[in-house]
């Protein structure tokens, strides 16, 4: 939520510490600060309130109350402090609620003889610097309040709304199949039987969307005199339904979607009708409030122990006593147990280890000490299945295997995911063969890249198949005559391990077999083995560039180090030859013929047969220089 | 086939090993538990409401035709699980995938693997996270590496941390030395989830961890996109 310093500053008496070090006090006791922005003179934090909390901190007031509990200051004024009081009740307006599990309360506030017009330029300034548009003062009062308090609120011309003996009529309803209106941002929305709507019930026609958005049936403008302003409470998975599926989501939406307190209703209220009377003047008519379950009081205690039991923590009940005193919570002290009544609008605070979390990340979490877990008289389980896949890895990788992770998702199965993102490939693999193959043979198009014959891979992963969800070994080989095939090793892993033998192991370049039955009846291992792990290795982009192989070939002098030429080889080809690798040596007579294989690539661009043929070139020369007779 | 003769771990499952190593010296099993995994296990269990954002289609993968199974959006059902079947003391770490909905890009992949991390018994408190988190850093990273909480919130854990850690010491690659990471979130394990494994929370607490296992890879190894994990390109597994 965007939160303004200056905004914020109006709470406080004393000058507020810098941005930064505001910044630092809300992150390590409250909220992360995903950023501050200049504008036009102000500074702009955006405060990543947590989940938990936007049932009361998606305000500023909100965010004002937890400075002053971290800085330990008081609010100069703070508008949850004083209940107001809504008089006098009026009956030009009957409020009805069709459904009131989905709108707890429901307060119209009638006000005559307004006069709308352009909002000062503080109201202005407050609301740009958090990204609103300033419309006129009606809506600036109503969009001030919320961002204020978090109670969202909306005004309506009354004009516009159907009259009946000196009554109008609002009834809170859900939308009919087919019923559209159009909102004030000028698009229509086809409502649906499960949204709820704010309708002008003698009309029988929807003038806002509930808790999302305002119709442009009873909006104001200019002309308005006469207005209704509405203060309700609506249910929170309710409102998100709605305005996920009309695909609109509003500051009014997202504060009702986390659930606030039907009792701010009251306060908004207050507020509003104040401001609007200091901005554009006109009379209170009266006011209607349905609330027909009321929010219930509640307590929740702690005593210092239970902080320290479930921090770590020596705290004091001197320390939890100063601490409840900066959040200003009404306190009892029964024994050693502080309980507090909770304030109405933290819908979070319900059990004792939310009121310790409250103590606890203003006492600082950098008082809790780091404590090492003691010892136990046992050794843990071991994990037979991590057991055998950790040792078959090893195995496997001694024999020149190399382990690959493919995708779960595919194009084929049994079972589909639903609402794929890129869904290409929604199915659950039932193999992993096939992702093997494609893995073995891209490879080996890289094999003069790679420094190899051929491409041996295993994959040990999850498929769901024909028995429901199952782990699979998968080896696999591919190469030339010589290659050996993927279900020989199978055989030999089994050998090492003195695994269960499936009844036949068919011959075949790729083979993959249930894990858990293949070590079924292995022997239960009493410990890890200590498997080496990777020490200081650090990863090293390499090239998507096509790459471009050269071989040579020459007669040398028997007693010739074939690897000092192989450096030597590197370093005339030039910065492109990325490896020389020897792959053939034979001895005739005096003589040792060697052959070289080069590979070219750059980081950067493909490289072209100039610059591969020049690089040739000085191979070339070097080798004649050395006297070695090129085949 | 190279002159060699030695193939390639990939390095998730060889930081995989590292990381149970060093919580195996600490006394903690490794566990496990289902991808296909229940609503009642992957949410209602971890406390988390039926009309919760997360349980949202464009964030979870659901299963046409078998409701209430989803591909498991965490790890954190094992805790559960592996309480239900096992008295305290409990300390388990869970290396597995995990999987999101969501759009892939250098950071993000629709499966990715975490670390969940459990420990339940009497009076088992945040100052331990500190403890044992600390100490794992220390093995894995092989340096000094300090480890702080801010608060944070899941609906699983009270109180809920986020967890940093700095790194120092003069072989740290320069790029994480001395600045703080963000690596995980954690906390207190709530009292229900407790209770909804059938342990009593009166007499038995803990804290859990959950952190991304292919962030630790980036970190540890200087991997400069998380797709390579998925990708099967000897080109990149062959440099471990």
């Amino acid at each position: 939520m965007k939160v303004s310093y200056k905004w914020l500053q109006k709470y406080f008496d004393e000058p507020l510490p810098s941005v930064e070090e505001l910044s630092d006090a809300i992150t390590f006791h409250a909220f992360e600060i995903d950023g501050v922005e200049d504008i036009n003179g102000d500074q702009v934090l955006d405060v990543k309130v947590l989940p938990d909390r936007s049932h009361d901190c998606l305000s500023h007031r909100g965010i004002a109350k937890e400075i002053a509990v971290i800085l330990d200051r008081k609010l100069s004024s703070d508008p949850l402090q004083l209940k107001p009081i809504l008089e006098p009740i009026t009956d030009t307006v009957v409020i009805s609620i069709e459904n009131p599990e989905l709108c707890n309360r429901y307060i119209a506030g009638v006000m005559k003889g307004v006069k709308v017009g352009p909002s000062p330029e503080w109201l202005k300034e407050r609301l740009e610097a958090i990204g609103q548009r300033s419309i006129n003062n009606i809506v600036d009062a109503t969009n001030f309040v919320m961002f204020n308090s978090g109670q969202p609120l909306h005004a309506f011309d009354a004009s516009k709304i159907k009259e009946e003996n000196g009554k109008r009529s609002i009834r809170v309803r859900y939308a009919r199949e087919g019923e559209k209106m159009i909102a004030l941002d000028q698009k229509e929305y086809a409502l649906t039987e499960t949204m709820l709507v704010i309708s002008d019930h003698l009309k029988d026609e929807a003038i806002g969307i509930a808790g999302v958005k305002g119709g442009v049936p009873a909006s104001i403008t200019q002309e308005t005199t006469d207005i209704i302003i509405e203060s309700a409470n609506f249910n929170g998975a309710s409102v998100r339904r709605t305005s996920a599926s009309l695909k609109l989501r509003t500051d009014a939406s997202v504060r009702y979607e986390n659930v606030i307190s039907p009792d701010l209703a009251l306060y908004g209220m207050g507020s509003v009708v104040d401001m609007i009377q200091n901005l554009a003047g006109g009379e209170i008519v009266g006011f209607v409030d349905e609330y027909p379950k009321p929010q219930a009081t509640l307590h929740v205690g702690a005593s210092a122990s239970d902080v320290n039991r479930i921090c770590g923590t020596s705290i004091t009940d001197a320390d939890m006593e100063a601490i409840l005193k900066r959040f200003n919570f009404e306190t009892i002290k029964e024994g050693d147990r502080y309980s507090i009544e909770v304030p109405f609008e933290r819908l979070d605070l319900r059990i004792t280890e939310d009121l310790v979390a409250d103590i606890s990340r203003i006492y600082g979490y950098d008082l809790i000490p780091s404590v090492p877990p003691p010892q136990l008289p046992t050794l843990p389980e071991v994990n037979k299945r991590f057991y055998y896949i950790d040792r078959i890895r090893g195995w496997l990788t001694a024999n020149g295997f190399s382990e690959v992770y493919t995708s779960v998702f595919t194009v084929a199965g049994k079972r589909a995911v639903l609402n794929k993102v890129a869904s290409d490939t929604p199915y659950l693999r039932c193999d992993i063969w096939p992702s093997l193959q494609e893995a073995l043979e891209m490879n080996f198009k890289n094999r003069d890249l790679l420094g190899l014959e051929d491409t041996r891979l295993f994959e040990i992963g999850t498929v769901w198949g024909d028995k429901g969800e199952q782990i699979l070994l998968a080896v696999g080989t591919f190469g030339n005559k010589n290659t050996p095939m993927g279900s020989e090793f199978l055989s030999g892993l089994i050998k090492e391990f003195d695994l269960n033998v499936p009844s036949d192991i068919p011959k075949t370049p790729i083979i993959q077999i249930d894990l858990d039955s293949l070590i079924a009846h292995a022997p239960d291992p009493l410990s890890y083995q200590d498997l080496p792990t990777l020490g200081d290795v650090r990863y090293k982009p390499f090239s998507r560039q096509p790459f471009a192989v050269r071989d040579v070939a020459f007669w040398a002098p028997e007693e010739s180090d074939a690897l000092s030429i192989q450096e030597a080889i590197k370093k005339e080809a030039g910065e492109y030859c990325i490896s020389v690798r020897l792959f053939d040596r034979f001895q005739k007579e005096d003589r040792i013929s060697l052959a070289y294989r080069l590979v070219f690539q750059a980081m950067d661009r493909t490289l072209t047969e100039e610059d591969i043929n020049g690089a040739m070139e000085k191979v070339y020369l070097y080798l004649k220089a050395q006297g070695f007779e090129i085949r | 086939m190279n002159e060699s003769g030695q193939g390639h771990l990939h390095p998730i499952s060889s930081l995989i090993r590292e990381i149970n190593q060093i919580f195996f010296r600490m006394g903690f099993a490794f566990a496990e538990g289902p991808l296909l995994e229940s609503e009642k296990y992957n949410f209602d269990l971890l406390n988390v409401p039926k009309d919760h954002p997360a349980r949202d289609m464009q964030d979870t993968f659901f299963i046409e035709n078998e409701p209430g199974f989803v591909l498991r959006t965490h790890t954190s059902p094992v805790q559960v699980r592996y309480m239900e079947g096992h008295k305290p003391p409990i300390r388990i770490i869970c290396p597995g995938k995990a999987f999101r909905n969501e759009a892939t890009d250098i950071t993000h992949e629709a499966e990715f693997f975490q670390l969940e991390g459990l420990m339940v018994d009497e009076g088992v408190h945040l100052g331990h996270l500190k403890g044992v988190l600390e100490q794992f850093f220390n093995e894995l990273f092989k340096g000094q590496v300090d480890v702080r909480f801010r608060p944070s919130f899941f609906p699983f854990v009270e109180p809920g941390v986020e967890v940093d850690m700095r790194i120092s010491g003069e072989h740290v690659p320069a790029k994480l030395r001395d600045r703080w990471i963000e690596i995980m979130g954690a906390g207190e394990v709530h009292p229900d989830v407790i209770r909804n494994a059938g342990l009593d929370p009166k007499k038995f607490q803990g804290f859990a961890f959950g952190m991304g296992i292919d962030r630790l890879a980036l970190l540890r190894y200087g991997i400069d996109d998380i797709r390579h994990f998925h990708s099967a390109d000897l080109r990149f597994i062959n440099q471990f």
